[in-house]
Parts: structure tokens; sequence; C-alpha cells
């Protein structure tokens, strides 16, 4: 999968855009980007679910809605996805990034190293629930290990016990981060609704499941934040 | 770009790779690739270029084409994997072919790589003669995120604006590595002939070269390993050595 940047947007901001503030945030990325780039901005409602695995093993803790959940990072995430056969893509992604940082009032911009795990949608139109998690690599592992085995090995499991609930499933790798980003790495998980949202996260916090297990092999913590509204450009 | 795999294999301070070894090597790699995988082997035949800078922002030490003064070659040869990006699954797949052909080479060292191309004036045309392979090593000062995007968006634009005699210029983001690879990064020129690269490298390692001077921003240690012997995918040999 291509080149993505990411960028989080605007700083310092806990409002809830409107519809016509996320066409508009679309329209400054699609004047920014390479022709051939896909531009899709999604809303971040709230933040959905917070998870702490222990230094030493055992259950994590785990907050679900609620006052304990920390506040949203932005209210708005835009995607552009490249495409990797223009001449010299990786400075023209650079300098797109630099662009819509400043443009947006972006808290957080990445170029990424995006990967498409899992994609029941193809080509149609976006649509649904999206569940971005921020994750944050377990403290004795360095960024290749925490890949390693998260691509490696996490990804292919959890893979063969998610469908028919999520409908696409990518990851993405940081290369360069621009302002205040601070995860290792970031996962986007969609889903036909609320409904299939909520059935999988119950499944996937409950004591047993083998992702959750899994999950505490390379991951510190992590923060899902759930957005429902979406615009492409 | 796709996901690629390199792997170092063969001894290099004994003999050069002879022509069935590195046809050996790729046959090999070809049986443990996914389909859709393109393969190519090249030789590397001695060290051309060694630049150290012993201290950050002062003058680099230089060993240019001095067979006396400079190590042999990382490994006698390398194996390039570059994996379809579309295979299901690609991410575990790369992990898996890169510790198979490591093992199936028995090499030295084997790395995944983010790949980029920077310039292409061959496209699909004839493999350029002379592959300059090289291993560098990012200023202890920068994390390799740092590194990386210093490199591709000042370095390497910079290096193209300035009548670069390579045709083809690959960078290669290590992701993964298996054994002792010493660096942060592969670097592949593709140089029309040996001419050219002593040309071209001639001119960057001299006083005051804008490219040569800006190395020194981002780099402790570049070694250039270099060969005139590719086998690609067709299984036929680029060997211009006279």
């Amino acid at each position: 999968m291509p080149l993505t940047i990411l960028s989080f947007f605007p700083s310092g901001s806990a409002q809830v855009l409107t519809e016509a503030a996320l066409r508009e945030a679309a329209q400054t990325a699609r004047a920014l980007a390479p022709a051939k780039a896909r531009v899709e901005v999604r809303s971040l409602d709230r933040t959905f679910v917070q998870m702490r695995f222990p230094e030493g093993g055992g259950a994590p803790e785990v907050v679900i809605d609620g006052e304990r959940l920390a506040p949203l990072f932005a209210p708005a995430v835009m995607t552009i996805t490249f495409d990797d056969n223009i001449e010299d893509a990786y400075l023209r992604v650079s300098q797109t990034a630099d662009a819509l940082h400043g443009k947006l009032g972006a808290r957080g911009t990445g170029i990424f190293d995006g990967r498409l795990h899992l994609d029941e949608i193809r080509e149609g139109a976006t649509r649904g629930v999206l569940a971005l998690a921020m994750n944050v690599r377990r403290s004795d592992m360095d960024r290749d290990d925490y890949f390693h085995y998260y691509l490696g090995r996490h990804v292919p499991m959890a893979i063969r016990l998610t469908p028919p609930l999520v409908i696409r499933y990518r990851t993405f790798r940081p290369l360069h981060t621009l302002g205040d980003f601070r995860a290792d790495s970031v996962t986007f998980q969609e889903f036909e609704s609320e409904a299939t949202l909520m059935a999988f996260f119950q499944a996937r916090v409950a004591d047993g499941d083998a992702a959750r297990d899994d999950a505490a092999e390379f991951i510190q913590s992590l923060v899902y934040y759930v957005g429902e509204r979406a615009v492409s450009a | 770009m796709p996901l690629a795999i390199i792997s170092f294999f063969g001894d290099s301070r004994t003999a050069p790779v002879s022509d069935a070894d590195l046809k050996r090597a790729w046959k090999l790699a070809q049986s443990v690739v996914p389909e859709g995988s393109k393969v190519e082997a090249r030789a590397l035949d001695r060290t051309f270029l060694h630049m150290r800078y012993p201290k950050p922002d002062g003058a680099p030490e230089v060993k240019l084409n001095d067979p006396a003064s400079l190590p042999p070659p990382i490994a006698a040869g390398a194996i390039t994997v570059w994996m379809d990006d579309a295979l299901d699954n690609v991410e575990l797949k790369t992990q898996q072919t890169a510790k198979a052909l490591h093992e199936a080479l028995s090499a030295r060292t084997t790395g995944t790589f983010d790949a980029r191309r920077h310039l292409d004036r061959v496209g699909n045309g004839t493999t350029p003669t002379l592959q300059a392979l090289a291993v560098v090593e990012r200023r202890p000062d920068l994390d390799r995120d740092t590194f990386m995007q210093y490199y591709r968006t000042h370095h390497v634009p910079l290096a193209k604006s300035l009548k670069p005699r390579f045709v083809r210029y690959t960078t290669f983001r290590l992701l993964e590595r298996i054994g002792d690879f010493p660096g942060d990064c592969v670097t592949l020129q593709e140089y029309p002939s040996l001419d050219e690269l002593l040309t071209h490298l001639t001119t960057r390692t001299a006083k005051n070269d804008t490219a040569g001077d800006d190395i020194g921003n981002f780099i402790a240690q570049l070694v250039y390993n270099i060969g005139e012997r590719t086998l690609v995918q067709s299984e036929t040999f680029t060997d211009k050595r006279g």
C-alpha cells in the first residue's frame, strides 16, 4: 500500500466539526495533494476505549466510555493516500504533509507506511463507523520489533477473528511526524454500524479473548476514537 | 514502491562470487519467494569508497578507489527481492521470505526495507552495467526517522539537481534485520560504466562539493560496494567486464 498522510486537526479544539467544516478541509487537502492522491476526512466524535497492559503481565486496565476516558486527540483526521508511481513520491508526500499541517492548523501530522489488511468495501463509498486507535508499544521493544510482531503475527490472527464485523482494517507505521504526535502506530478499523462496533469491542475486551491477550505481547497502551462522518474529495 | 528484501551472502574475503554461485543464489531465491516477486542477484566485487565522519560537522575521512586501504565488501553478493504489494498479508509473507532466504543462502545478514526510487532513466530497458550498493549509517544524534526524512527530502533532490552520473537511484529504508546488518539504509546507484561512477564519486568527494558536503549533515559512515554482474528476472547476466 502506498504512502499515506494522516493529519489530526484542528489543534487545541474540542469542538465538533460541522459537515461544512469537514468538506472545507477536504477541499483544502484536495488543492494541496497531487491529482491521483485519494483524499478523505473523517470526524472523530468521541473517545471510546482505553486499554493499558501492565508491564508484568496480567489483565489490562480497560476503560469503556465514561468520565475516565481521555479527551479527543482532535475532532477530525485527514487521510491522503498517494499514488506510489509518481516521480519522487516521497518528496511530494513530504511537501504535501508540511503544507497540510499548516493549512489545517493541525495538532499532529505524519507520513506513514499504510497497509491495507482487510477490505470488504473495495471501491465502494466510505461508510459506517471508524474506530481509530493510537497505539504505544511496550517499553522493552524497539519500533522494528514492535512492527515485526504487529504486522507479522497480530494482524493475521486478528483478521481470522474479526470478519464479518470489521469491514476494513488498516495499519499505519509512522515514517516522519510533525507537531504533537507520540503514538508508535495508528490503526483504522471500520464497521458497518454502531451495533457491529459495539459487538466487536465487547468481544475484544472480554477475559480470555485471544486478540486482547496477544495485544499485551507488543502494546503498552492504546486509545480508540470513534467517528461516524466521512467526506471524500 | 513495494517492500523489498536484501540478503547479503557469501564471504567476500575469500574470492569474488563466481557466475555459477551467483546463478545458484538467484535460483535458491526464486525457490523461496512468493509468486509475483521479482528477484535480482548482484555480485559485490570490491569496496570502492569508504567515507566516515569521525566527528559530526568535522571533515570526513575518505578512501576512494584504493584497493590496498579499503575493506572487503560486506558480502560477495546481494539478492534483492521486490515483493508484490498486492499479495494478501504481504507484511507477513515478507518476514517469512526474508527468514527463508537468509537461511537458504546462509547469508551474513538480511534486511526488509521500504524501497523508494528517486530517479529512473532506464525504465524497462537494459539493466545498467555498474551497480554501486552503499550501506549507509546515520549520524548517532539522529533517529532513523529524522535521518531518512533528511535523506529523501533534502539530500536526494540536491543530488539529483547536480548532474549526477547515475541513471537509477533507489533508497531502501531498513525496517527489520536478521544478522548483523551494520546500517540504517541501503542506497543503490546504477551507472552506465565504471568510468561514470569514478567521475561521479571523484566530484562528490572533492572539497566544497555541495552534495558531498551535505552528506555530513545526516550520515556518519557510508561504504560503496560495487559490482558489474547482475542477474535479473530474465535469468540473463548483465556483465560488461570486457
